[in-house]
C-alpha cells in the first residue's frame, strides 16, 4: 500500500518533468564547463541564494506564511558554525519556535513582526562578541570558518539544492503537501476536516528553517567568514524580491535567485558606477517581467 | 528628556506616513529613507529657506511619479512594495552620481539651540516637532471631518469605498505623494544637523517601519491608530534615552 | 521558451564577461566600495587609484604598461568577495583596496585560493594578521592596523598631556574600538576617566546626542575627548558636543572627521584628526605631487587616508613588478624585502603588514583650528596644541 502511494507520488512529479526542470540541470551544470573561476563563484553563490528562497517559497508557498526573517535560520546558523559547530541544528529549532510563536498573530502582523525581528537579530549581531586568548574577535568584523575551496563548496551547493528541491517537489505532491496546502488555503475548513494545522504548520516551519539553516552552513564555509551581514535587511529581501521578479513555481526560486546575484553582484564588475541603478530598474519592472516571464502567482 | 518627546514626534511623522502609505497606498514604502536624503541633498543648492519650500514641491512630484509607475505596473500590494524599494535605490544611486561627492557635505548652516526646561534642544528640532504637531493636527481634523468617513471607509475596505464612491485612487495619490513631500521636507529642515550622504536615510527607513509594525499589533481605527502610532514613538524615544 | 532563452542569454553574458582577453598590459584591480553607505570615500579611492596610474606613468616607476580595472565592492564582504572574483576573471595580477575590515577578510581567502596578490588599503582588522601567520603569503597590508590606531592617539596624549581623557566609541564598531582603547592604555599607562559608546542611529537613533550631552557635563578645558568613530555620526556628535558648549579638544580617529574640508564645514575648530600624510608634510616627492594634483585634476581637496593609501598601494606595486618582473612569487618577495615610496612615506613590510611608526613611516596628527596646524611628527609640526580658551 505504502510503495503503491509513492509510486503514485513519482509518477505524478514524472508527469510534471517539463523543460524547467531540465533548466534546473542546465543552469546547475553548464557553470562546469566553462572551468571559469568568476563563473563557478558566481554560481555557487546564486545557488547558496537559490536554497533560502527555495525555504522560504515553502513557507510562503505551502503554508500561506510570508515571512521577512527568514535571514535568522541563514544567519543562525552560519554564526553557529563558526562560533561552536556542535550546536548547529539550534538554528532551525530556534528559529522554527520563534515563527511558531509569532504564527499566533494573524498573517498579515506575521510579516511585520518578522521585520522587526530581522532588524532586531541584525543590530544583536554586532554585539555578538567572545574572547579567545585573550583577544576579543566578532562584533562587527565577525568569525572566521573553516572555508571550502570553490570546487567542494559548488559541489556541496548543488547536491544541497538538488535535493531541496526534489525534496520540496515530491512533499508538495505527498498526502502532507496536501494538507499543508489544506491548511493554508482554509485553517478553520481544515481543522474541520481533522487536519490537525498545528501539526502541519510546524512541519511546515521546521523544514523551511532547517533549508534556510542548511543554505546558511553553505554559505559560511563557502565564504570562510560570517559577519553580521548575514543578518541584514537585504538577506531578509532576498527571497521576496526573488520570487516576484520570476515567479512562485520552484525553478523560479532558482532563476529569481541567478537574476538578482547577476545583476547585484556580477554587474558590479563591469558597470561599477551604474549596477545598482540597473538593478533599482529591474525591481521597479519586475512586475512586468514577472507577467512577460508568463508564470501566474 | 524633552529633546526625547520631541525626538518621538518626529518619528511618529514619519512612522504615520508609513502607516498611511500602508493603509490607504497599499504598499509598505521601502523609498520613505531615500525622500529623506533626497530632502537633505536639495537643501545643499539653495538657500535654506528655499529648500524647505523646494523640497516639499519635488518630493510631491517624485512622489506621484512613483505612484503613477505603481498605478501602471502593479497589480497586488507587493508589486507596489518592490517598486517603492526599486525607486530608493534609484533616488539614492542618482543622488549619488550626480554629485560624486568624496566625502559627507555639508550645509554649513550654524546650528543654534535655545533651552527648554533647563535642556538644551536644537532649533531645527523644533521646527519638526512644529512640522509633526500641524501634521497632527491636520490630520485629527480630517478624520473627524466628513472627508474623515470616506479616509476610514477606504482603510477598512478600498473595494467597497470605491463601489460606494470615494475616489479612492486620488486618496491614494494625495497619500503617496503627500508623505513623500514630508519625508522630504524633514530632510531638508535637519539637513544642518545632518551629514549628507546617499545611505544617510537608511536608519530613518528602519526605525519608521519598526514602529509603525509595533503600533500595528495595538490596531486601533481612525484618529486612534495614529495616536497609537505617537505614544509609541514617544515612549520608544523615552525608553531608549533611559536605558541607554 | 521564453525563459528557455532568457537563461541561455544570461548564461551567455556570464561567459562572455568573464572571458579573459589576451594579455597585453598588466592589470592591476582595484576594490572600491562605489555603492553603500562607504561611496563617498568609494570616490575618493577611484580619484586616487587614477591618479596615482598618471604617476606611475609620469615618474616611470615602472617599464610594464599598467591597466586598472575597478570593480565595485559595496558595503558587504559578499559583495567585495564577488567583485574580488570577477576581477581575477578579468586577468589582474594583483588587487588592491576594500574598504571595512570584514570585508577584507573575506577577499583575503580568496586571494590564497586564486594566488592573487592583494594589498589591503584600508581595513584595519588584527584578524588579518592571524590569517597572514596561518600561511597566507599573498595578502599585505599598507593601512593601519587596530594597534596604530591607537599608538598614534597615544602620540597625541603624549603631546598634549591632558588632565584627563575620555573615549568615545562607535557601538557597531566595538572590537575595532576596543582594539584602540587597549593599544591607548598599554602605550600611555593612562586609563580614561570614562568610556561610552554610542549606539547605531537604527537602534537608538539620538543616543549619540545623549552621550555628548552626557560629556559636556563632565569634559574640562584641559581634557581630550577621544572619538573612535569614523563614519558620519562623529560629525552630528561634534554638532551636538560643541553646540552645547562641550569643553577640550576633540581627537577624531579619521575617516570623515579628518578632512579638512569636512571640519572646515562644521566649524570643527580645536579637533585634531589623524592623517596618512597631509599636503604639509612633504614625506616625499609624492605627498605633495598627489595633494596638487587631486586638487588640479578632480577640483576638490584630497583624502589623507583611504584614497592616499589605495594610490601608494599602487606605486608600491608597480615599484614591485618593476624589480621582479611578472611573476607572482617574485613580486611577494620583493614585497617582503625591499623598500617603496609612497605618498605617506617610505613603506617596508614585516609579516606583510607595512611597519607604521618607524622613521620613515608615520601617521600624522594635525589640529583644526580655522586652518590645519600639524603637530606630529615632529620634523613636520608647526604648531603645539592649542586649547580652547
Amino acid at each position: 500500500m505504502r510503495f503503491n502511494r509513492f509510486s503514485c507520488i513519482l509518477c505524478s512529479v514524472r508527469g510534471d518533468l517539463l523543460i524547467r526542470d531540465l533548466l534546473l540541470v542546465i543552469i546547475v551544470f553548464a557553470p562546469i564547463l566553462t572551468q571559469n573561476y568568476s563563473i563557478l563563484w558566481i554560481s555557487t553563490l546564486s545557488m547558496i541564494y537559490s536554497l533560502l528562497v527555495i525555504s522560504w517559497l515553502f513557507m510562503e508557498r505551502q503554508s500561506g506564511w510570508t515571512s521577512f526573517a527568514h535571514s535568522i535560520p541563514f544567519g543562525l546558523a552560519a554564526y553557529l558554525l563558526a562560533i561552536y559547530p556542535y550546536a548547529v541544528f539550534i538554528a532551525p529549532l530556534a528559529s522554527t519556535a520563534l515563527f511558531l510563536t509569532i504564527s499566533k498573530l494573524d498573517r498579515v502582523k506575521f510579516v511585520f513582526v518578522t521585520f522587526v525581528l530581522t532588524v532586531v537579530f541584525w543590530l544583536s549581531s554586532f554585539y555578538m562578541v567572545i574572547e579567545r586568548n585573550g583577544i576579543s574577535i566578532g562584533g562587527e568584523e565577525g568569525f572566521s570558518v573553516l572555508s571550502l575551496y570553490l570546487s567542494e563548496s559548488y559541489i556541496f551547493a548543488v547536491l544541497l539544492l538538488i535535493s531541496s528541491y526534489v525534496f520540496v517537489r515530491v512533499l508538495e505532491k505527498s498526502s502532507i503537501g496536501l494538507k499543508m496546502a489544506a491548511m493554508r488555503d482554509d485553517e478553520e475548513a481544515a481543522r474541520a476536516i481533522g487536519i490537525n494545522v498545528f501539526k502541519y504548520r510546524f512541519m511546515n516551519f521546521v523544514i523551511s528553517c532547517s533549508i534556510a539553516s542548511l543554505s546558511g552552513i553553505c554559505y559560511a564555509l563557502f565564504f570562510g567568514h560570517v559577519s553580521p551581514d548575514v543578518f541584514s535587511i537585504e538577506v531578509a529581501l532576498f527571497p521576496f524580491i526573488a520570487t516576484f521578479i520570476a515567479g512562485r513555481a520552484w525553478i523560479s526560486a532558482v532563476v529569481g535567485s541567478y537574476i538578482l546575484v547577476i545583476v547585484s553582484r556580477v554587474f558590479s564588475g563591469f558597470v561599477p558606477d551604474f549596477h545598482l541603478l540597473i538593478y533599482a530598474i529591474v525591481l521597479i519592472a519586475s512586475p512586468k517581467l514577472r507577467r512577460w516571464w508568463g508564470v501566474k502567482c | 528628556m524633552i529633546s526625547s518627546i520631541i525626538y518621538g514626534f518626529f518619528l511618529a511623522l514619519l512612522s504615520c506616513c508609513i502607516t498611511l502609505n500602508y493603509r490607504i497606498g497599499r504598499f509598505l514604502n521601502l523609498s520613505y529613507g531615500s525622500f529623506f536624503t533626497l530632502g537633505a541633498y536639495i537643501s545643499l543648492l539653495c538657500k535654506y529657506e528655499t529648500s524647505l519650500i523646494l523640497s516639499s514641491v519635488i518630493g510631491f512630484l517624485v512622489g506621484y511619479l512613483m505612484y503613477l509607475t505603481i498605478l501602471k505596473f502593479s497589480e497586488d500590494i507587493v508589486d507596489s512594495t518592490l517598486i517603492s524599494l526599486g525607486f530608493g535605490i534609484a533616488i539614492e544611486e542618482i543622488l549619488r552620481i550626480t554629485f560624486r561627492a568624496t566625502h559627507v557635505l555639508l550645509t554649513g548652516i550654524e546650528v543654534e539651540y535655545v533651552e527648554i526646561l533647563n535642556e538644551k534642544v536644537f532649533v531645527f528640532d523644533l521646527y519638526i516637532f512644529l512640522l509633526s504637531l500641524i501634521f497632527y493636527i491636520a490630520l485629527s481634523i480630517t478624520l473627524l471631518s466628513s472627508s474623515g468617513l470616506k479616509l476610514k471607509f477606504a482603510e477598512e475596505d478600498c473595494e467597497l469605498a470605491e463601489m460606494y464612491g470615494v475616489d479612492v485612487e486620488r486618496l491614494r495619490m494625495l497619500v503617496i505623494s503627500g508623505s513623500s513631500s514630508i519625508a522630504c521636507l524633514c530632510g531638508s529642515i535637519l539637513s544642518p544637523m545632518q551629514a549628507i550622504h546617499p545611505a544617510m536615510g537608511w536608519s530613518i527607513l528602519v526605525i519608521s517601519i519598526m514602529i509603525s509594525a509595533i503600533s500595528s499589533v495595538f490596531g486601533g481605527i481612525g484618529i486612534r491608530r495614529y495616536l497609537c502610532v505617537l505614544i509609541v514613538s514617544v515612549v520608544y524615544s523615552v525608553v531608549l534615552e533611559v536605558i541607554f | 521558451m521564453r525563459k528557455f532563452v532568457l537563461i541561455l542569454l544570461l548564461i551567455s553574458i556570464l561567459i562572455a564577461g568573464c572571458a579573459q582577453p589576451p594579455k597585453k598590459v598588466v592589470k592591476i584591480g582595484v576594490l572600491i566600495p562605489e555603492t553603500g553607505k562607504f561611496s563617498t570615500s568609494g570616490e575618493a579611492m577611484k580619484n586616487a587609484a587614477e591618479l596615482a596610474l598618471k604617476h606611475v606613468k609620469e615618474e616611470k616607476l615602472t617599464k610594464y604598461d599598467i591597466e586598472l580595472i575597478f570593480a565595485d565592492c559595496g558595503d558587504t564582504p559578499e559583495k567585495a568577495k564577488s567583485a574580488f572574483a570577477t576581477l581575477v576573471a578579468k586577468g589582474v595580477i594583483a588587487v588592491v583596496g576594500a574598504y571595512s575590515s570584514p570585508q577584507v577578510l573575506a577577499v583575503t581567502d580568496s586571494a590564497k585560493e586564486t594566488k592573487t596578490i592583494y594589498i589591503a588599503t584600508v581595513g584595519s582588522t588584527l584578524a588579518l594578521e592571524k590569517k597572514i601567520s596561518e600561511g597566507n603569503k599573498y595578502v599585505f597590508r599598507n593601512a593601519y592596523n587596530t594597534t596604530y590606531w591607537g599608538i598614534l592617539a597615544a602620540e597625541l596624549l603624549k603631546l598634549a598631556k591632558p588632565t584627563s581623557y575620555y573615549f568615545v566609541g562607535y557601538e557597531p564598531l566595538k572590537t575595532f574600538n576596543d582594539g584602540m582603547l587597549k593599544a591607548i592604555k598599554e602605550k600611555t599607562g593612562l586609563e580614561p576617566n570614562e568610556t561610552l559608546y554610542y549606539k547605531s542611529p537604527s537602534v537608538s537613533p539620538k543616543d549619540y546626542a545623549d552621550k555628548a550631552e552626557e560629556l559636556t557635563k563632565i569634559v574640562g578645558n584641559r581634557d581630550i575627548v577621544i572619538l573612535g568613530d569614523p563614519g558620519p555620526i562623529s560629525v552630528k556628535f561634534l554638532k551636538e558636543y560643541r553646540g552645547k558648549g562641550g569643553k577640550g579638544l576633540l581627537y577624531s580617529v579619521g575617516g570623515v572627521l579628518a578632512l579638512p574640508t569636512v571640519l572646515k564645514g562644521a566649524n570643527a575648530n580645536y579637533t585634531a584628526f589623524q592623517a596618512a600624510a597631509l599636503e604639509q608634510t612633504p614625506k616625499t616627492k609624492f605627498t605633495k605631487k598627489y595633494f596638487e594634483d587631486y586638487r588640479k585634476i578632480y577640483g576638490k581637496e584630497a583624502n589623507n587616508y583611504a584614497a592616499l593609501l589605495t594610490y601608494d598601494a599602487i606605486l608600491i606595486l608597480a615599484q614591485a613588478i618593476e624589480k621582479s618582473g611578472l611573476d607572482k612569487d617574485k613580486i611577494i618577495k620583493t614585497l617582503e624585502s625591499e623598500e617603496f615610496i609612497g605618498a605617506a612615506g617610505y613603506y617596508r613590510f614585516v609579516n606583510h603588514q607595512a611597519v607604521w611608526g618607524s622613521e620613515k613611516l608615520k601617521g600624522v596628527i594635525a589640529e583644526y583650528i580655522g586652518k590645519v596646524e600639524v603637530l606630529y611628527p615632529e620634523e613636520f609640526a608647526t604648531s603645539e596644541v592649542v586649547w580652547p580658551e
